[in-house]
């Protein structure tokens, strides 16, 4: 070939290149691309022009532009024509890439040409008739309805029992809108819609048959993963369920009278447009196999397909390499459909996760604790011993660097975003302001945030409850709030952030705030408290009273909240995952609940001291400065008839706490303490230790027995020299200083 | 004959480019509207004379998505090409189901527009 001629084909390639790309991604409607297909293929005519045989092919070229000017109006016939021209592409670019004789390419244009042909003559008789290519409306043969049962009673407890399941299933889709990939969710609503299927089937009403068939079918390839449940897919199936409820209308309005129903069920049949949506959907957006593309395409036959898949069974190879190796395609045959697969896929985006069951999970968190005490063990033995050599030591921080590793892996494999509860947080907002009649916004913020597992079962409960209190006391209604001054939307504010060693999530709304009389009143009421003690509680005390049993200060009760349960169960739940929740709020601004969590129940980063004769852990994030004082750096300040110890550090008064009083251990007569600063909600404390051991990987076990009720330890621990030490939790410590 | 080209854009800004692109390639009857509403007045006395339909998505008074609507109760053959910088695909996607033709994202070339436009009037 001369060389211009070489030249030639590399720009050829380059367009069929282009042109095949716009093909694949163009969308219906998409004028510019279009616009830009089209050029192309001129572009393509005039190269073809300087080669005098490739000259017989413009005119499947013209076939192509002669339509692609009229094409667009019509769905149908668009989308037929689009992949007719990217086969035609397609073999052009196998042609130019001489896999296949001239010959070859000849017979399969030829093909695609009359397809064409046909194409346009259709197109040429709708031009002129209407552009909406809409088929006639579809009735029913008349026996259509011909085995429905005549038993007014099995069609009412039918009604009943569909009614209930398509609320079930149109709440699960909310749920599913966020949380599309939610098996469990999944397979809720695909029962749902699979036991109307059945009892209508049994009871002859082929139209719901028919219909929560077609969504179940689809919602069958959603739960396989050969499609994925899109925005577009969830608002379809709303509909579908919104065309259910109607034909379900129609039996109440019939009044279950078979012979009544027959009639009018005849006279709708527009959702039978949906279900051959829902069909036409399942047949193109799902997930082929390489070889089922290929066959579709008539590039292989059925017993090529079958040998192939059982070489492929013997032999591990993959389908494509045994395809070409075989001579039954060509690679460029095999590429074409590797790419239209990979198209597929993209659209689908199939799940990589891997079920693991939450008891594995846990147990293998367990071992890992256990790896992580016996790798600080040897470490212990190790360098206590005299044999130990730099080699052992090098060894020994390796072993160290992998069990760290593999813990934070594991700790990683057990966590997730916070994002599934937030959602449900919101399906929750949502019914309970239109069922109070107010209008609330929530907002999300740090949904990605990740978290245990075990702490994401035990939290939803009470945020549900606070977002609950926060809509039924905290949000005023639209009159309220417009006479306030306020937006007639409530807002309320949701978020969740790591802070520290543990997570704080924010519940906030801009509602009526806490009425401190009223809750101090009520204290009073209920001898919480004394009368002449109530002078002396700080807002915080004050707050405290909310989360006791049975305290409630709304006058009425609604079906919402306000019974009196609710913040002490939000406080029981929290302590159960050692979190806490403090208060803030305003009268006529706001309230705001804060909630803080440990990220994981299982490992922390510890700091190791000894106070008296036993080791008592902190958590090391929570430390800011290790201190040494001399004890007359320590000062009494006296507070009415309370005695405070501080010291003077950095510019501020820091209360000093003796741990050992906390612990009851023997206080140190030394002149120089060791100390802990911390920092607190805002607050600075010093923490007056014996010794301090070192940072290290602590495995929380828990506290049993009467140990459990000291509520400044948040676990116990093993250390690897086998002795145990406890962890202390700050909030619980500085309570009881 | 089929001459005019209605071009249905709240921005002065949009429609005069919209305006000047067309009489530079050569397509002279061009009626101007601000919304579906004024769209509608001026298409009603000139139906069957009208080539194409260009308009914006969001506009006060009547949207692009409604006039769509109302248009394909007069006219239902004409093409209407939507103008948006809406990258969202559902709202052009209620425009086709509408009776759309298709969409043009803002801003575009004009040589590409008029490419567009050549693909549903000769001039």
């Amino acid at each position: 070939m001369k060389e211009a001629q070489v030249k030639g084909v590399e720009v050829i390639r380059g367009l069929l290149r282009n042109v095949s790309g716009f093909l694949g991604s163009y969308e219906s409607g998409d004028l510019l691309k279009l616009v830009s297909i089209k050029e192309g293929i001129v572009k393509l005519k005039e190269e073809f022009s300087h080669f005098e045989e490739l000259q017989k092919l413009n005119g499947i070229l013209d076939q192509l532009l002669g339509l692609i000017d009229n094409v667009s109006k019509f769905p149908q016939e668009e989308k037929l024509f689009i992949s007719l021209a990217t086969e035609i592409v397609n073999n052009l670019l196998v042609f130019f890439g001489h896999e296949i004789s001239g010959r070859e390419l000849i017979q399969r244009l030829n093909s695609s040409l009359s397809q064409l042909k046909e194409l346009a003559r259709t197109i040429a008789t709708k031009k002129d008739g209407d552009t909406k290519d809409l088929p006639e409306e579809e009735g029913y043969p008349e026996d259509y309805f011909s085995s429905l049962v005549e038993d007014a009673k099995l069609l009412r407890e039918f009604y009943h029992e569909a009614t209930e399941h398509l609320n079930e299933a149109q709440f699960t889709l909310i749920e599913l809108e966020h949380d599309s990939k939610n098996q469990e969710l999944i397979n809720n609503i695909f029962r749902n819609f699979h036991t109307i299927k059945g009892s209508s089937a049994f009871l002859g009403l082929k139209n719901i048959e028919e219909l929560s068939h077609s969504i179940e079918d689809i919602l069958a390839l959603v739960r396989d993963g050969k499609i994925l449940l899109s925005k577009e897919l969830v608002d379809l199936i709303f509909y579908g369920i919104d065309f259910l409820r109607n034909l379900l209308d129609i039996m109440t309005v019939t009044e279950f009278q078979a012979a009544e129903m027959k009639k009018s069920f005849l006279r709708i049949s527009i959702h039978r447009k949906f279900v051959q949506l829902m069909k036409r959907i399942a047949k193109e957006y799902t997930y082929k196999k390489i070889g089922e593309i290929l066959e579709e395409e008539g590039k292989l036959r059925k017993e090529d397909l079958e040998y192939i898949l059982s070489k492929q069974g013997e032999t591990e190879k993959r389908f494509g390499d045994i395809a070409v190796e075989e001579k039954i395609l060509s690679s460029e045959e095999v590429v074409g459909a590797l790419q239209k697969q990979k198209q597929q896929e993209a659209k689908i985006k199939k799940l990589g996760f891997v079920k693991v069951s939450n008891e594995k999970l846990n147990s293998l968190v367990d071992i890992v604790g256990e790896l992580v005490i016996n790798q600080s063990m040897l470490k212990q033995e190790i360098l206590s011993g005299d044999a130990h050599s730099t080699i052992s030591e090098r060894t020994l921080s390796q072993l160290e660097m992998i069990t760290t590793t593999i813990k934070n892996l594991v700790i990683s494999m057990g966590m997730l975003p916070i994002a599934d509860v937030f959602n449900k947080l919101k399906v929750v907002a949502r019914n309970t302001a239109s069922e109070l009649g107010k209008v609330v916004v929530v907002e999300m913020k740090g949904e990605e945030t990740e978290l245990d597992r075990n702490v994401i079962e035990t939290i939803y409960d009470p945020l549900m409850h606070i977002i609950r209190n926060a809509i039924d006391h905290g949000i005023e209604s639209p009159e309220e709030r417009a006479k306030a001054g306020k937006d007639k939307i409530g807002r309320i504010m949701v978020s969740a952030e790591h802070k520290g060693s543990g997570i704080e999530i924010v519940i906030a709304d801009d509602g009526r705030g806490i009425d401190k009389e009223k809750v101090l009143k009520k204290a009073i009421d209920l001898h919480l408290v004394d009368r002449e003690k109530a002078n002396t509680l700080t807002e915080k005390d004050i707050y405290n009273f909310m989360f006791l049993p049975r305290f409630s200060t709304s006058e009425k009760v609604t079906t919402v909240s306000g019974r009196g349960v609710g913040l002490d169960v939000v406080k029981k739940n929290l302590e159960q995952i050692h979190g806490r929740v403090e208060v803030y709020s305003e009268l006529g601004k706001y309230t705001k609940f804060v909630i803080k969590i440990p990220l994981t129940l299982a490992i922390i980063e510890g700091f190791v001291t000894k106070v008296g004769d036993n080791k008592y852990v902190f958590p090391f994030s929570m430390i800011e400065e290790i201190v040494v004082l001399d004890k007359s750096e320590i000062k009494t300040s006296k507070d009415g008839d309370r005695e405070e110890l501080l010291i003077y550090h950095r510019g501020v008064y820091v209360p000093v706490i003796f741990a050992h009083r906390i612990f009851k251990e023997p206080l140190s007569q030394k002149e120089r303490l060791i100390a802990l600063l911390f920092n607190l909600d805002e607050f600075k404390y010093c923490v007056v230790v014996d010794e301090a051991l070192g940072k290290q990987e602590i495995v929380i076990k828990g506290l049993s027995g009467a140990l459990s009720e000291y509520d400044y330890f948040s676990g116990g621990t093993i250390f690897g020299d086998g002795s145990i030490g406890f962890v202390v939790d700050l909030q619980g410590l500085i309570e009881h200083a | 004959m089929k001459k005019y080209i209605v071009v249905v854009d709240d921005s002065e800004v949009i429609r005069n480019i919209v305006d000047q692109t067309l009489r530079m390639a050569n397509y002279p009857d061009i009626i101007l509207a601000e919304n579906g509403v004024d769209a509608l007045q001026k298409i009603k006395p000139l139906l069957g004379q009208i080539a194409l339909y260009i308009s914006d998505v969001n506009m006060p008074e009547m949207d692009g998505l409604t006039l769509v609507k109302e248009i394909r109760k007069l006219d239902s053959t004409t093409p209407i090409i939507m103008l948006t910088t809406e990258t969202d695909k559902s709202k052009m996607r209620v425009a086709k189901e509408n009776g759309a033709t298709g969409w043009i994202i803002k801003p575009f070339e004009g040589e590409k527009f008029i490419k567009v436009v050549e693909m549903y009037i000769r001039s």
